[in-house]
């Protein structure tokens, strides 16, 4: 069983929280918890043959008053940039969390999460702007934690993302 | 001749072929056996250089060794001393070598044994415990009881000192779990998560306070619990540890930390998340799960304290027989109270510190409370007592109820049998009469026979009357006076009479006395007549009397009518010049 570190990043109440409970545990509760810290859940999956016991990271969000820590970061082997679909501010702060990101951890498989794509009609996030990160050679994924749409997707493609990684590093 | 350094060889010693034909003859021996010259120069120089010989040897030594060793035990007998001096030399040079080659093995079998032996000692610990009354064991218990948790455990927790319940082997940079062991008594699940949690708050310590690289957070304390931190360059040891560690623990921890540093340096360099590698670890850690108990001694017990405790077991030895015997006298009590004719208990209990007893009591019974009071030592205040009046229809009670209600003369006994009251004896006429209309109202009693008893005032009468019917009063011829000589005779008859009017007025009865006055034959009917007349008629005047409230009297003469029937009147005519008394007893009419 290999064991792997993913981040969950993104600006405050994107949804990390509720895409890890719903991944982990396949639940969702419309009330809002704000993360204070982290919050470490595991889970386990099988992909590409191989048994992976995912520690999923979850970092309180960043916002105006509170940055994320480096330490935090450290050691991950890979993470999920996460935005809410209904506001574009959102996609602009993942923007930027990537680029801190790599500059902690160096290049590491990540994959950003358009998150609360079942609110269509509240949408903000310009698709042009997703396109732009999907020309950069992000991976690009609109999930739903309230619906669970694309959420398994989003993880085992990442873990996927990591095994490839480790792959090509040996 | 693939073999490279044969190419390079033949590379090396071919010679330039000469361009003019210098020496035909050894150009020919050239182009014939400079094969075989390179090849025998060749392996000159294997043999000649010690790399190529070694090597040559490297290659077959293996199957030559093993080709030995199974044909004798020569090679054995020659490489012994050299490998024990290799041993000897390595022990001197690296003991660590040795220590790390053998630690797999000796570690295992070392813990079992310690465990067995520490298992042992907990038992007989336990059991020496169990069966001590001290007020630490007592409230041992209590809090076994109280907790659910079994006694062992507690006795355990109370005398544990500290204990290493979990050690986590983390990967400092991602902090994932490296390895995990725990003691066997204490499991948690998700230890990875715990090992990541850790690390989070270690990073949040270190970010908070701005501490420097390496001064990590190295205790952690939640209750009884202490969780300490070894810091590597790239693995930290946390333990988890219930009771207080001594400090010496940590040097060894620390040991152990640096040793899996020294040993699995490349691992924890390029750790990309398998954790498989080290498992070879787990011994190290193994040997960080460490325990102390206190040594539970048996304290010299105080001499006040086995005061106290001596007074508190006299004082219940005490308690106990003072309610064993007040427990004994009551059961005695109740059933002296059982035994006794006309009691019936009915129940008895004790309710705020009194016996209260309930139960039925014929009136003639003997008194409870005397009983209570006579026959026990029990404080009389401390009982109290309920009867409700019955009829005991026993035979020996209902005798006695008799007795009491008919009040029988000395003279006369009762006996009961089936229900049959009867009398024998003498009585009064008085008491035979109301004894009979009383003995009909007894309880119990179906059938009153006094036929065995004699009216004594009856009998008094009936020798009255015989007496009075014996006396006779003889006059001289042609008298009625009653002369001196009769004089005392007369006042018998009156006094005696007196007598019978009193007698028959116990008995209930009447008497008439008929006077009967006679003459003899000497002389006229006529005459005879009336002096017998005047005989019975003087001697009515002489004796009756109005104080006689129950006899009568009447005074006839019926001359020589009832001459005395001897046959001897004509010689004896004064015998029949007398006055006669013939009684009657009657029944007075209610």
């Amino acid at each position: 069983m290999i064991q792997k570190k993913i981040c969950m990043i993104g600006a405050f109440a994107v949804g990390k929280t509720s895409l890890v409970e719903r991944f982990v545990t396949s639940l969702f509760s419309e009330k809002y918890h704000t993360t204070i810290g982290v919050k470490i859940d595991k889970k386990l999956i099988h992909v590409r043959d191989c048994d992976m016991s995912m520690i999923l990271w979850d970092l309180y969000g960043e916002d105006e008053f509170q940055k994320i820590r480096a330490s935090y970061l450290r050691g991950a082997a890979g993470y999920l940039l996460v935005a809410d679909g209904t506001r574009a501010e959102t996609l602009t702060k993942a923007v930027a969390l990537q680029k801190f990101t790599e500059e902690t951890l160096g290049k590491t498989p990540f994959a950003l999460l358009i998150n609360k794509c079942d609110l269509v009609n509240e949408r903000e996030i310009d698709r042009n702007d997703l396109e732009t990160c999907r020309q950069n050679g992000w991976r690009v994924i609109e999930t739903s934690a309230k619906t669970g749409e694309a959420i398994e997707d989003a993880f085992l493609t990442l873990a996927a993302d990591m095994l490839e990684c480790d792959a090509n590093t040996q | 001749m693939d073999d490279p350094s044969f190419k390079d060889h033949s590379r090396r010693t071919t010679p330039e072929t000469p361009a003019n034909g210098e020496d035909g003859l050894t150009e020919l021996r050239h182009l014939l056996f400079a094969p075989e010259t390179t090849r025998l120069t060749e392996i000159k120089e294997r043999l000649d250089d010690p790399q190529l010989h070694a090597r040559d040897i490297s290659e077959v030594l293996p199957d030559a060794v093993r080709i030995r060793s199974t044909r004798d035990t020569q090679l054995t007998t020659a490489l012994t001393p050299i490998v024990e001096e290799a041993i000897h030399t390595s022990v001197q040079k690296s003991p660590q070598m040795l220590v790390d080659a053998i630690s797999p093995l000796m570690g295992p079998a070392i813990r079992k044994s310690i465990l067995v032996t520490i298992q042992g000692m907990i038992q007989s610990l336990n059991q020496a415990i169990e069966h001590s009354f001290s007020v630490k064991g007592l409230g041992w218990r209590l809090e076994a009881l109280r907790t659910g948790k079994p006694f062992a455990e507690i006795v355990l927790l109370h005398s544990l000192v500290y204990r290493v319940e979990h050690v986590f082997l983390i990967h400092k940079k991602t902090g994932l779990l490296l390895q995990h062991v725990n003691d066997g008594v204490v499991t948690i699940e998700h230890e990875d998560l715990v090992s990541s949690m850790l690390t989070a708050i270690q990073d949040f310590v270190q970010d908070s306070f701005g501490t420097q690289q390496g001064d990590g957070l190295s205790t952690l304390q939640v209750g009884g619990m202490t969780v300490w931190i070894e810091q590597g360059s790239q693995a930290l040891l946390a333990t988890v540890i219930r009771g207080t560690p001594p400090e010496a623990l940590r040097p060894m921890l620390l040991d152990v930390l640096d040793t899996i540093h020294a040993e699995h340096a490349d691992l924890l360099v390029l750790f990309e998340g398998d954790s498989t590698p080290f498992e070879a670890v787990r011994p190290s850690l193994e040997d960080c799960l460490q325990r102390q108990y206190q040594d539970v001694k048996k304290r010299k017990t105080s001499p006040l304290l086995w005061m106290m405790g001596a007074t508190i077991i006299v004082a219940f030895g005490l308690w106990t027989f003072s309610a064993i015997r007040e427990h004994l006298r009551w059961t005695d009590y109740i059933a002296t109270l059982q035994a006794q004719p006309g009691i019936v208990v009915t129940s008895t209990e004790r309710r705020d510190g009194k016996y209260i007893v309930v139960g039925l009591r014929d009136p003639m019974a003997e008194d409870p409370e005397a009983i209570l009071a006579t026959q026990t030592v029990i404080a009389p205040e401390t009982v109290a007592s309920v009867w409700e009046p019955y009829y005991a229809l026993t035979t020996e009670f209902q005798l006695a109820r008799a007795r009491r209600a008919l009040k029988p003369p000395a003279t006369v006994t009762l006996s009961m049998e089936h229900a049959i009251l009867r009398a024998r004896g003498a009585a009064p006429h008085r008491w035979v009469v109301e004894a009979g209309q009383l003995a009909r109202t007894l309880p119990g009693i179906d059938h009153y026979h006094d036929d065995d008893v004699l009216d004594t005032d009856v009998r008094e009468l009936e020798a009255y009357k015989m007496k009075i019917e014996h006396l006779y009063f003889q006059y001289p011829r042609g008298s009625s006076a009653i002369s001196e000589a009769l004089k005392e005779q007369l006042e018998l008859t009156s006094e005696t009479i007196k007598k019978m009017d009193t007698s028959a007025q116990r008995a209930g009865k009447h008497v008439h006395i008929d006077i009967i006055g006679h003459a003899d034959e000497i002389g006229s009917e006529t005459v005879n007549l009336a002096i017998s007349q005047r005989r019975a008629a003087r001697l009515l005047a002489k004796v009756d009397s109005p104080t006689l409230a129950h006899v009568t009297m009447t005074a006839r003469g019926i001359g020589t009518q009832m001459t005395r029937s001897d046959g001897s009147s004509d010689r004896d005519p004064a015998s029949n010049r007398r006055v006669s008394f013939n009684l009657r007893i009657t029944d007075v009419l209610p």
